[in-house]
This record gives C-alpha cells, structure tokens and sequence, in this order.
C-alpha cells in the first residue's frame, strides 16, 4: 500500500509532504483546495511510474477527461497541460515522488522547460517519454506496480459500463455485486449486461418490474456504485482514485455502500483514495471502518493557507473527536 | 477567531452569558463534556481546519478549581503542554505567539470552588442569601449532609426565586444572573484578554 506522497509544484501544490495514508483515504477541503489535484498527482504517480499503461485507454495520456471535463476543441497544452505547473510557471519542473508502507519510493519527474533537467544526482531515471509538452522521466524504484483506476464525478458510459460488466460476470463476482447493491435498493434481483435493439449492450436490472430496466433510470449514484464494486470485486486495480464519491448516493445508503467498500477493499488489498464534501460520507465510512477492525481510514484535510497548501491527517482519535463534539471537517 | 474551552455545558452558559453582557464579540464557547475529556479535546483541537488556516487568534480554557485550585491548574498546564507545546506560567495570563493561549480557574478567592461557587458569590449580597446559609447550617446539624454544597445551594437559591430553573446553566441562560456584579470581575477581566 502507498503510504505517502511528496508533490512539488503541481497545481495548487508548491511542495508538500500528505502522509501516512491508510487502506481507505478520504480528502476533503474547501473548494480549490487541491481535493482533486491530489488524486490527480497519485495518478501520475503511478501511472508515469509503469509505461505499460500509457498504451491503455485510461492511460496518462486521457489525463484531461480523467477527472475534468475538458473541451475537445481546445488547444490541451495551453488549457490543460500547462496548467499542471504550479501558477503556470514552468521554470521549475514538477516532482511526484510516492513511499509504499515497505519505504520504498518511485519518482516522476515533468519537465516543460525544454532542456533536460535529469541532472539530478538523488536517482536515476529508468525511461522518459512525451505527455503534453511535457517529458517526463520516471523510476519506479521497487514499488510495485499498482494500476490505478478513476472514477470521476462526471457519468461513465453506459456501453463501455455494460462491456466492462462482462468482466464480473466472467470472474463470477456478479452475485456479490448484486447483493452489495441490495443494500442500496432493496428491490434488486439481477443485473445483466444484454445486447439489444441496435446492438449496443447495455446493463439492465431486474427491479421487480415487467420488463428489466436500463440502469441509468436507477440513477447516477447506483450507476455509479456499480462499476466502483465492480472494478473492485472484477478488476485488477490495486488504488481507486474516486472523486467526490458520495455524488447522487442518498446519505442513508452512505453507512451500507462504505461497509460494503471496505469489506472488498479489505478483502482483495485495494487502496482507495475518495474526495468528499460529505460530513455524512466521512462519519459513515469512519463507522464502517469501526466496525471491521482495525480502523484503516484517515481524513486528509486539505487547506488554503497564504496562498499554499497544507494537509492534516486525521486518524481514528481525531475523527471519534470530532464526531463527538461536531466539529466541522468537511 | 477566539475560543473559549470550558467543562460543560452551565459552565458554557455563564461563560456566553458574561461575554454577551460585557459586549465581547466573536468568541465561539465549546465545552469538552466534563474535564475527564479536557486532555483528549485539547489534543485533537490543532488539526481542526480554522487552526491549519491560522484563523484562531486565541485559546482560553478555564476549568473549576474543585478541591484544590493548583491541581487543576497543573491540568491545564499539562493539556495545553502536549496539545500546543506552550507551557503555561500563570493562571490568567496568555502566552505570546498564534495561537495565544491562556488558562482561568473558577473558584472562590482562588481557592477551591466551581462556577456555582461564582455565582452565589454574586447573588451573595441579595435579600434571602442568609437565610439560604442559615438552611445548609441547620441542614448540616441535623443531618450531616456537607457533599456538593455549591450545587446544592445555588439549586435552593434558584428554588427560591420567583422564575426558576434550577440549574446554573439555565438560570445563566434566562438572566437571572447579575452579570454587572463584582464577583464576575475577574473572569470578565481575563475573558477580555482574549
């Protein structure tokens, strides 16, 4: 597991040390704290540290959909790409640097300044390549590979959603996710990915109706909790990097969905990383993470202060604390 | 941003109702739920976000002296110490620096005592004060009692009001407490260092 991560000039970032992390990791802060920066930066960290991924379709190159929507008529190094450097200056170049509980580290390095910068004599880089108008040179030290995958806050798409399905149904974890969205609307019997009409698939849930119903009518949130369990209980990802996880979730349904994320997450050593402006998501996951002992879950608090970023890990005490005496978190 | 840490929650009415009265402004009054928490309330307040923003200008915990006013002093001084690496020197006084913190202890004449103790202290000059006395005299002749007086007291003094609630902090709540006497002077005067 990732146990902590050192950014340097990144967005919002000037330099920054956020750790220790724990199994379950919850982010939250004001609005342009650097919520999303963050996930953002554990991406790149991981995945600039393993070409294999930048051929893969969510491979660091998609970086600009990843998370934000960005306008394809764009101009990508002005609107997006350059704005990964720290007030758009690029006179220094951007560090992400990642420490797994084993203290070994790996090193990503983006440049924009068009000179090699690789002079540095603390590691050496083990291959470079092109990102935007960046190169970026990378050692993966001996932190083993952990793909990452994203879900953002914006909707997935249903047919790749329903292709993807397959995959759980291949890996027979369809009835664990089933009954892990039970819990979410009592009503559900199945979920089948079927290829209908014009011959695009489609995942449908048996809701107790006369006819299945597309999910997307169950609404965001329950689309949403599904490719989450399903990647989680399918997949191969080893972190999930979620933002703003309790989107279209109704607060009832937080204490159920986090025990059931934490029990799969537990169960198949998965990290999860999730942003929140949720006082409810983060009292019900450090609930559901009381519940399966030990407690695995820290809040990092990310503040504005004088222009910069500071963070504040909050552990098991902290969080009973502030449940207790109401404080404000979010 | 100041804030005033105190044990519960009477304790938190009159300290809101004396910083009303005296026209201090833009202090938030919280409560730990009994000094028992007071280490452990202390220790997690640094990594609440208004302190990481550095919006918190001051601190001030005040406590009941109880049986004896040094030995909750000293538990002061050691909440403050391991929660803000500050030591305290002096009942009253606030360190320097951002944070500045600063610890009370509320008694009477610096002695034992707790926030009933104060507020009897202000009423004690009222018509039928002695006769409160004269009640807890016989009542320890007669029957021995001597445990927690001051509540006890300032639940009769309430009783024989003619709009009661008998606890402080509702008493505190409503005014009937002379928030103007001298008794409050001095919390008042550190409440104003703030």
């Amino acid at each position: 597991m990732l146990s902590s991560i050192h950014i340097k000039n990144f967005r919002a970032f000037r330099e920054i040390e956020i750790g220790p992390f724990n199994r379950v990791n919850l982010i939250a802060g004001l609005n342009n704290t650097g919520k999303t920066g963050l996930l953002e930066a554990i991406y790149l960290g991981l995945g600039l540290s393993d070409p294999t991924l930048f051929s893969a379709k969510d491979g660091p190159q998609n970086l600009p959909n990843m998370f934000r929507i960005f306008s394809q008529g764009a101009d990508s190094n002005r609107d997006f790409w350059f704005w990964l450097l720290r007030d758009k200056q690029n006179r220094e170049d951007i560090i992400i640097d990642l420490s797994d509980q084993g203290s070994n580290k790996s090193h990503v390095l983006m440049s924009a300044r068009g000179t090699n910068p690789v002079g540095r004599d603390t590691w050496e880089y083990r291959g470079s390549y092109s990102l935007g108008p960046f190169q970026c040179y990378w050692d993966p030290g001996k932190i083993v590979p952990q793909k990452p995958t994203v879900f953002s806050s914006h909707p997935s798409d249903p047919v790749q959603d329903a292709i993807d399905y397959n995959r759980v149904v291949l890996k027979r974890a369809k009835k664990k996710v089933e009954k892990l969205l039970k819990n979410v609307d009592p009503r559900l019997e199945s979920i089948e990915s079927l290829q209908t009409g014009n011959g695009a698939p489609l995942i449908y849930a048996d809701v107790g109706l006369p006819e299945m119903i597309p999910v997307s009518h169950l609404g965001e949130g329950f689309c949403r909790l599904l490719d989450i369990y399903s990647e989680l209980l399918a997949g191969d990802a080893k972190v999930l990097l979620i933002d703003e996880i309790e989107n279209g979730l109704h607060h009832s349904v937080l204490p159920i969905v986090w025990k059931g994320l934490i029990a799969a997450a537990n169960e198949l050593d998965v990290q999860i990383f999730a942003t929140t402006h949720s006082a409810e998501c983060i009292f019900a996951a450090d609930q559901a993470a009381r519940e399966s002992p030990p407690h695995e879950l820290n809040l990092i608090r990310l503040d504005r202060v004088n222009g910069d970023i500071k963070a504040t890990v909050m552990d098991d005490k902290t969080l009973a604390t502030a449940k207790e005496f109401n404080w404000e978190l979010r | 941003m100041k804030i005033v840490v105190c044990e519960g929650q009477d304790d938190q009415a009159v300290i809101k109702g004396l910083c009303d009265f005296a026209g201090i402004a833009d202090i938030a009054v919280e409560h730990c739920a009994g000094r028992t928490n007071l280490e452990r309330f202390l220790s997690e307040m640094p990594k609440r976000p208004e302190f990481t923003r550095g919006e918190v200008e001051s601190v001030a915990v005040i406590i009941d002296a109880e049986e004896e006013a040094a030995g909750s002093w000293q538990k002061i001084v050691n909440a403050v110490k391991q929660s803000f690496q500050i030591t305290l020197v002096k009942a009253g006084d606030f360190s320097t620096g951002s944070p500045k913190i600063g610890g009370y202890i509320v008694g009477r004449d610096g002695g034992k005592g707790m926030i009933e103790d104060l507020c009897l202290e202000a009423v004690s000059e009222q018509p039928g004060y002695a006769c409160l006395l004269d009640y807890f005299k016989c009542l320890a002749e007669k029957t021995g009692r001597t445990d927690h007086l001051a509540k006890a007291r300032f639940r009769a003094w309430m009783a024989s009001q003619s709009d009661f609630d008998l606890r402080v902090g509702k008493a505190a709540e409503k005014g009937h407490l002379p928030w103007g006497n001298k008794a409050f002077d001095p919390l008042r005067a550190f409440l104003r260092k703030l």
